[in-house]
């Protein structure tokens, strides 16, 4: 893996404003802005609106967060994977000698190192708040914080990954962000209530991601559409990041430059 | 300003007298052939022009050349490297602008070169400054390339092909969107390359700034290498000629027909048009140097002696409109 590389790939993300700020208020404006209008409703009739953080809180911040930065990973993986063809600089890349894969390879790490300090910072949000604003209920342990922590990385980092596969196949950043947004939101969530799809309900990542969100809330039986167990799970996420991965980097070393 | 540590280039490996070599280069696009069955050698240290109308194939054999689209049929050589499989070896030694320079445009132009240094080797990182400065970019480094002037972005075009510290440099198009002092400042700068040892194989619509650029010079037309060689050969289409003016011209006329450089002599108003039958440069001025002694010393008053200047643009007007009369 060439650092210098990633460290540019970096550096291309970076320097776009827009996808910065963009993805700061999707990761840390949207958790904030849930939180404090919560908190507020809590403190105006404490009798009907319950405390913004507690055990309840941060699994309300979790999902929260991971649907706003699960967008702003799939926008941040779209640029990723399109960002040297939309500006034309990939055959002055390719001229260069380096290897086609190596140019790809190092689009993934790059995109991550963009993406992890913002979602780090959207997830203390989360945290503080819901241990800030716990009033009289439960707050989470640090071991549930840490465990939400680590799926928030695992879920938006697999947004970004098969996002930046599926845009370098597609040489598409409109499209992209289109299909993913739109099969992750609408179409999948709608498979998973078809309940005479049986076993391949497991296949839909949504099921699987949410099969490994450690929230508290969502503990205990019957509180998922879909049952599979945790190595299903990995398994069937590692398949997509796999394939999508595996596509993009297909098209990438086959196109011409 | 020298990019290299050694004043001397490295040679490349194999055939280092040639470093673009093709054979048989065919590139189909479905049934249309974009360029077919060329036969191309670029000698190193050269001023390589290549030239053609738009939407000869310039730009695709530049392509397949560089290993940037496959191959329909053909052989390349390139720095004596076979491509494709050795393209990476090949390619560190080379820079190229492809069409038009492109560039991330919300990014600067040092941080442009910066992510193409990054996919070079590491000492390409310290090539930047000096590239910069060679290309009169240092001032401006750190804006947008976004605001740069089509000008400005070819001169970073031409900087980014200096981070390989190339053996040849491979550009398209160089002098668009140039104003007449930055196409001889250019011009100037390609000179100055060749100088180095470095190749410049330079595409060009522009028929008169090859003339004035390069010393090769090759011509396409519709995927079809037409002709190559010396720009002086393939200007003049043959044996160079001399627009004498003088007295006697009767007289002068005789005297030259009888001397062994001159294959006929033709007459234009008051001026004599002498063909030689020299083949270099050299051999013609130093003909020519003979016959207004020869005319001199034999009580011939010289008025005026040019050698006549035959533009690369109308010979090849002249050969592409003899394709079209065959074709």
């Amino acid at each position: 893996m060439n650092w210098r590389m990633i460290k540019a790939e970096w550096l291309k993300l970076r320097k776009r404003r827009g996808l910065f700020w963009w993805s700061l208020g999707l990761a840390v404006g949207v958790v904030t802005l849930v939180f404090g209008v919560i908190e507020i409703l809590h403190l105006s009739n404490a009798a009907q609106h319950g405390p913004a953080g507690g055990l309840t809180g941060i699994t309300r911040g979790l999902t929260g967060l991971y649907a706003a930065a699960g967008v702003a990973a799939i926008i941040v993986g779209a640029f990723a994977g399109t960002a040297d063809v939309s500006a034309g600089v990939f055959r002055d890349l390719v001229a260069t000698g380096r290897s086609r894969w190596e140019l790809f390879a190092a689009r993934l790490p790059g995109a991550l190192i963009f993406f992890i300090p913002i979602i780090t910072l959207g997830y203390v949000v989360v945290a503080v708040c819901s241990v800030a604003f716990r009033g009289s209920v439960p707050a989470a342990s640090a071991s549930v914080i840490a465990r939400g922590y680590g799926w928030v990385l695992l879920a938006t980092g697999f947004d970004l990954a098969i996002a930046l596969g599926f845009s370098s196949f597609t040489n598409s950043r409109a499209a992209t962000i289109g299909v993913l947004i739109a099969w992750q939101f609408i179409a999948s969530q709608l498979l998973l209530q078809v309940s005479w799809l049986g076993w391949v309900r497991q296949l839909i990542y949504s099921s699987a991601l949410t099969r490994l969100n450690p929230s508290p809330a969502l503990e205990g039986p019957g509180s998922r559409s879909v049952t599979h167990s945790a190595a299903v799970a990995a398994v069937v996420l590692l398949a997509w990041v796999a394939v999508m991965l595996a596509a993009g980097c297909w098209r990438t070393v086959m196109r011409d430059a | 300003m020298q990019l290299t540590h050694d004043s001397e280039l490295s040679a490349p490996p194999g055939d280092v007298e040639t470093v673009i070599e093709t054979h048989g280069l065919t590139k189909r696009f479905g049934d249309r052939v974009a360029v077919n069955n060329v036969d191309l050698s670029v000698p190193r240290a050269s001023a390589f022009g290549f030239v053609g109308p738009n939407g000869a194939g310039k730009t695709t054999l530049i392509r397949a050349i560089l290993g940037l689209t496959h191959l329909t049929g053909g052989t390349v050589r390139l720095l004596g490297y076979t491509m494709p499989e050795n393209h990476s070896r090949a390619l560190a030694r080379v820079g190229a602008v492809v069409e038009e320079p492109l560039f991330h445009l919300h990014l600067t132009g040092r941080e442009n070169l910066e992510v193409v240094a990054a996919a070079r080797e590491p000492e390409a990182h310290h090539r930047i400054e000096p590239a910069l400065a060679r290309v009169g970019l240092a001032d401006r480094a750190d804006e947008r390339v976004r605001a740069y002037s089509m000008g400005m972005r070819q001169r970073l075009g031409v900087a980014r092909c200096l981070l390989a510290d190339p053996l040849l440099l491979v550009l398209d198009e160089p002098m668009n969107g140039l104003d007449p002092a930055g196409i001889e400042e250019f011009r100037e700068m390609m000179s100055g390359f060749v100088g180095e040892g470095r190749t410049v194989f330079l595409s060009s619509h522009l028929l008169d700034e090859v003339q004035k650029t390069c010393d090769h010079v090759a011509i396409i037309d519709q995927g079809d290498i037409l002709m190559q060689g010396l720009v002086e050969d393939i200007a003049r289409g043959g044996h160079p000629e001399v627009r004498i003016r003088c007295d006697s011209a009767d007289a002068a006329e005789s005297l030259l027909k009888a001397h062994p450089a001159v294959n006929q002599v033709r007459t234009a108003g008051d001026t004599l048009i002498v063909e030689l039958g020299t083949e270099r440069g050299s051999e013609t001025d130093t003909a020519v140097a003979d016959l207004n002694r020869l005319l001199v010393e034999s009580g011939v008053s010289v008025f005026s002696i040019e050698a006549e200047r035959v533009s690369l643009e109308e010979r090849f007007l002249e050969i592409t409109s003899r394709l079209e009369v065959t074709g």
